[in-house]
């Protein structure tokens, strides 16, 4: 198996852990999503059918990273994940702006009020570490054409990329009401530069500046969700109307991604 | 007469579920527990007014489907509403302050149901008969010289019918009808939307 181990797992066990992981974090926003909208629409189930199905098999491969059977379930499972992301940003985008009353016109009212622009492309990123871990477990050292660890910092990158833009857009909404809300923007911004930097011109000082930040990025990710959550208690009515304050409020878990793609490229600066 | 029907699209809701939910919280309980248990004493109106007021709002928000006991008491809260002298903080031009208007009234359509039935008081009067008084008031021509001193129109519609309705859908028996759950705080609304129904609100049938 590739890499070093740590705690006794080797590197692409843990993206497989990590991967289910986020999984789970980003079904738990896209269920209070969902089922706020009532579930209009047969496909706002999707994402659970195939994230539920992601965990599984990334989870089975991390505990059983020789098994044939566990790769092809998870190789299965990340395209299924990333097939369902791809089409559920289509269809964020079509009913979420296209079709809402003022369209394009009313972009960044749509983007701000509607269904999160780029919330599927997370169960398409997870399905892409999904489809890494499986290559990865299997020996392979070659992902999308890039070298293996090329190609996981790459989407790397791109998870935090998106995820600073869409945080970016609601905490704009939410008039950064709270100098914290600026916190996407400051090392997990800068993570994204330094791992393009790194990849563009490696050397000792990208290394360490991708290190450092994707360090803070973990960080940001844990505090942030952290803060999301204690506002559930201090929103009007607190945790009595909890339910409420949990579909009405920021995504509960949303921030933990950060810190879910940080960890990631953690394990695999140090351990690939 | 046809036989009155009402029939409500909430069958199966009952607001006071919402008791210990998060509906609702003890400041809501306090409003309510009073509307239903502490309903007070008529001591503003005389019988002969409050008689005529309880047969005015049988015609104007008719609870056929209720016996005597199970209706929505609506005579003794605008008393009170007198008595305390509690005003809407507005009042149209061609009205006297509330206490004397709702006198006037109560008084202008016993003087029109005389004038119109040969001399029957209103409560007497059976409801097709009622509701010719009130369809003059309404239009603002009723007889009597008690309206020469009152708009009757304006009285009408804008002091008598909208107390008496605002007074009824103040009680929890009027929100099962319309499937309101109580006023919208702790808990507010996340399907803001046109069609939209919170997973906590009543359901239409």
């Amino acid at each position: 198996m590739n890499g070093t181990p740590f705690i006794g797992l080797y590197p692409f066990q843990w993206t497989g852990l990590l991967t289910a992981t986020m999984t789970l974090v980003l079904l738990g926003d896209a269920f209070a999503g969902h089922y706020r909208s009532g579930f209009v629409s047969r496909a706002q189930y999707a994402p659970f059918v195939a994230g539920g199905l992601l965990i599984v098999a990334a989870l089975m491969a991390s505990v059983a990273p020789g098994a044939a059977w566990a790769s092809t379930a998870l190789r299965a499972a990340g395209w299924l994940a990333v097939a369902t992301g791809v089409v559920g940003f289509a269809f964020h985008h079509y009913y979420g702006i296209a079709r809402k009353p003022g369209g394009y016109k009313w972009l960044l009212h749509q983007l701000m009020y509607g269904a999160p622009q780029l919330a599927p492309l997370a169960l398409a990123l997870a399905g892409a570490f999904g489809l890494a871990t499986a290559r990865g477990l299997a020996g392979g050292t070659q992902f999308v054409g890039m070298e293996m660890r090329t190609a996981l910092l790459s989407l790397v990158a791109v998870g935090i990329a998106g995820a600073v833009l869409q945080s970016a857009v609601l905490h704009y909404r939410g008039a950064f009401n709270n100098a914290a809300m600026y916190a996407p923007l400051t090392a997990p911004a800068l993570a994204v530069v330094a791992l393009v930097w790194a990849a563009l011109a490696p050397g000792r000082l990208a290394l360490a500046s991708v290190l450092i930040l994707l360090w803070a990025t973990l960080l940001v990710g844990f505090v942030g969700m952290g803060m999301h959550l204690r506002g559930f208690g201090r929103q009007m009515g607190g945790l009595y109307v909890a339910l409420f304050n949990w579909l009405e409020g920021p995504p509960a878990f949303a921030p933990a991604l950060f810190a879910g793609f940080a960890a990631v490229g953690l394990s695999v600066v140090y351990l690939l | 007469m046809e036989k009155p029907e009402f029939r409500t699209r909430h069958t199966r809701f009952n607001v006071l579920d919402k008791w210990s939910s998060p509906d609702w919280d003890e400041q809501t309980r306090r409003a309510v527990r009073r509307r239903l248990e502490e309903v007070p004493a008529v001591r503003f109106f005389n019988d002969e007014e409050a008689r005529t007021l309880s047969a005015v709002v049988e015609r104007l928000v008719p609870q056929p489907d209720r016996g005597e006991e199970g209706r929505v008491p609506i005579v003794p809260w605008i008393d009170e509403k007198l008595y305390e002298d509690r005003r809407d903080g507005y009042r149209y031009e061609e009205l006297p302050p509330q206490r004397e208007a709702w006198r006037l009234g109560l008084a202008g359509i016993e003087e029109s149901a005389r004038a119109l039935f040969d001399g029957k008081t209103f409560s007497d009067l059976d409801p097709l008969s009622q509701d010719v008084v009130l369809g003059h008031i309404e239009r603002g021509s009723p007889p009597g010289e008690t309206w020469e001193r009152l708009s009757a129109a304006r009285f009408f519609k804008d002091v008598l019918l909208i107390t008496v309705v605002k007074t009824y859908y103040a009680h929890p028996l009027a929100w099962n009808e319309i499937g309101y759950s109580g006023p919208s705080s702790p808990r507010g609304h996340v399907r803001k939307w046109e069609g939209g129904v919170d997973p906590w609100e009543a359901e239409e049938k």
